[in-house]
């Protein structure tokens, strides 16, 4: 079965439920399911066939859900990215997974037709408005099966697309209905973008047992998003970390009560445990869900039952149903419970490989398993702890970001000579990104130029939060740059604001 | 009441704009539309508030009608004001 099959079969059951909510607008599934067959004959009139790729630039919307039942409808495969990604990356990931079709949310503005000249478009939809191109050469397909490709930062700094399967979706949505005992009397505040894997993930539960939606798209007054939550009933809700450090430190949220809400979930990265000791106080009588995963499983690989958050306290659970998870030690070698090791994982969710990188695809897959990168043990009755990362990865809010990337970015200004790029603690964000940079003799841009020309080039959430100004970076005997340095240069900063030195 | 319009004014662009004061924005855009401001920005706003107009900003006080443009801050630091 296909994907977007099962949301027809959710939009045929419950056809009058309301599957989504956005600012004062609502569809029923009877109508997402209309505004899905418009926009895909839409765009199979601009020529969009089986196994194109079509990227969706666009925010949280109902027209977002619109658009993907559309495109993976006409046997396409959904690519999607932030509507912060600066123009200039979305043409490089256009012309990296050849897609042949441009959905773009009319809130995006940062962008001009011209941008994308250099890509194989054959088409650009915005709202209503259709931009024809004439490129009529061969689309290359992809794999068989296909229906997402995802792209996720990596150590080496350029985003890698994750392939994911209408199998691997399909496994992982039906397995985390299973343990959130989701139904169609459900609701879920969606705040987390829906272009990454966990809020891919809460759109497709949803949409699968004919649950609602309620979108809200900004953070910065978290007030409105616990209003919200209050007027639409919502029994769900899904953050990070540092969603549930911001409500909890800016804003009203011990005024509140939700009579409605039956659960909230945490995943993409560790809660602090005072963090989730703050969250069981306020919320006392709700279900709390930590869970763990990776993109490249679509995302889900492991939960912890409500009920053993004292029990197994630090854990992050154990694997959900139909995943497998190993801890292997030295590349080989099966740990032994309590053992440290790489998490290792099986399943039917876990990705096809990476676009076009058959060798970055090979480092991560190996007979059937996926090397998750992180460390960290089972316990006798397989219970998950992590330990850490065995990479250099910054986990700042909801994004995985690569330092490399961000330095690449530094170094292509004129003034810099090097760059050193690492994620310093950060009540709020988990980490927040700090840039640490040595100048060429003949130009020395400030740091406000530095981060303005970052802001040129990244999306916010990749921008560095400080910028330092160094004579020489932190460097081994062997010279290779000190990312412990780094930090401590910028922790120091961070106390007490750092003067660029000339 | 200008200065102090000027005086946010100020603050957005410095720290918000990078000291870009060529980017444009009325004293009526919002800021959250405009993306000026994400959710640790408005942290920083607040504890500017706090420093240079001694007043004190309760987590009841972040809604947009307070916070979210030049004209909503300056309405609501003439209330803080008043009242305090």
């Amino acid at each position: 079965m296909r994907l977007e099959e099962v949301v027809f079969q959710a939009i045929e059951l419950w056809p009058n439920r309301v599957a989504v909510v956005h600012k004062d607008r609502s569809w029923t599934y009877a109508e997402l399911g209309d505004h899905a067959a418009s926009r895909k004959k839409r765009i199979a009139e601009a020529g969009f066939s089986e196994g194109d790729r079509a990227l969706l630039w666009m925010e949280n919307s109902a027209e977002y859900i619109a658009t993907y039942l559309a495109v993976l409808g006409l046997g396409g495969v959904v690519v999607s990215l932030h509507p912060q990604v600066p123009a200039s990356e979305v043409s490089r990931i256009i012309r990296h997974v050849g897609a042949t079709g441009l959905v773009v949310s009319p809130s995006i503005r940062q962008w001009t037709a011209g941008d994308f000249d250099s890509t194989e478009l054959r088409f650009i939809l915005k709202e209503d408005e259709m931009i024809l191109h004439d490129h009529r050469g061969a689309v290359m397909k992809g794999p068989a099966g296909l229906a997402q490709i995802i792209y996720t930062s990596g150590s080496t700094g350029q985003p890698k697309g994750v392939m994911l399967s209408h199998q691997n979706l399909i496994a992982n949505t039906r397995s985390i209905l299973a343990y959130l005992c989701l139904s169609p009397e459900d609701s879920i505040m969606a705040v987390l973008p829906f272009v990454y894997a966990y809020g891919n993930s809460v759109m497709l539960t949803h949409l699968f047992v004919g649950g609602k939606i309620v979108i809200e798209n900004s953070f910065v007054y978290p007030n409105l998003i616990l209003d919200r939550m209050v007027e639409e009933r919502v029994t769900g809700f899904s953050g990070v970390a540092s969603t549930y450090a911001i409500l909890l430190n800016q804003s009203n949220l011990k005024a509140y009560t939700f009579p409605a809400l039956r659960y909230l979930t945490n995943a993409g990265g560790p809660m602090l445990s005072e963090l989730l000791n703050q969250m069981r106080s306020v919320f006392s009588d709700k279900r709390i869900y930590l869970m763990y995963g990776q993109t490249e499983a679509a995302a889900r690989l492991t939960y912890l039952p409500p009920e053993d958050l004292d029990l197994k306290s630090g854990s992050v659970g154990r694997p959900i149903p139909g995943v497998s998870i190993k801890i292997v030690k030295e590349g080989v070698e099966i740990a032994r419970p309590g053992e440290v090791g790489e998490v290792c994982a099986s399943g039917e969710n876990i990705m096809q490989g990476y676009w076009e990188d058959p060798q970055a695809t090979a480092k991560v897959l190996d007979g059937g398993w996926l090397r998750t990168g992180d460390m960290g043990r089972l316990d006798e009755e397989g219970y998950l702890t992590l330990v850490g990362r065995n990479n250099e990865m910054i986990k700042s809010g909801a994004y995985r970001i690569s330092p490399v990337e961000i330095e690449e970015i530094l170094l292509q200004h004129p003034g810099v000579q090097e760059a050193g790029v690492v994620g310093v603690e950060d009540q709020i964000l988990g980490e927040v990104i700090c840039a640490v940079v040595t100048l060429k003799q003949n130009r020395r841009p400030t740091d406000q130029e530095l981060l303005a020309h970052c802001a040129q080039r990244l999306a916010s959430y990749k921008r560095p939060k400080s910028i330092y100004l160094v004579e020489e970076l932190p460097k081994s005997p062997s010279g290779k740059v000190l990312r412990q340095g780094l930090r401590e240069i910028s922790r120091a900063a961070l106390r007490a604001p750092a003067q660029a030195i000339s | 009441m200008q200065q102090i319009e000027k005086e946010l004014r100020q603050f957005v662009i410095d720290n918000f704009l990078f000291g870009q004061g060529d980017v444009q924005f009325k004293n009526d855009d919002s800021f959250m539309e405009r993306g000026i401001i994400d959710s640790t920005g408005v942290l920083e706003l607040v504890a500017f508030l706090e420093k240079k107009y001694q007043i004190k900003v309760g987590s009841e006080d972040l809604i947009p009608d307070n916070l979210d443009s030049i004209t909503n801050l300056r309405r609501f630091l003439e209330n803080k004001l008043q009242i305090a």
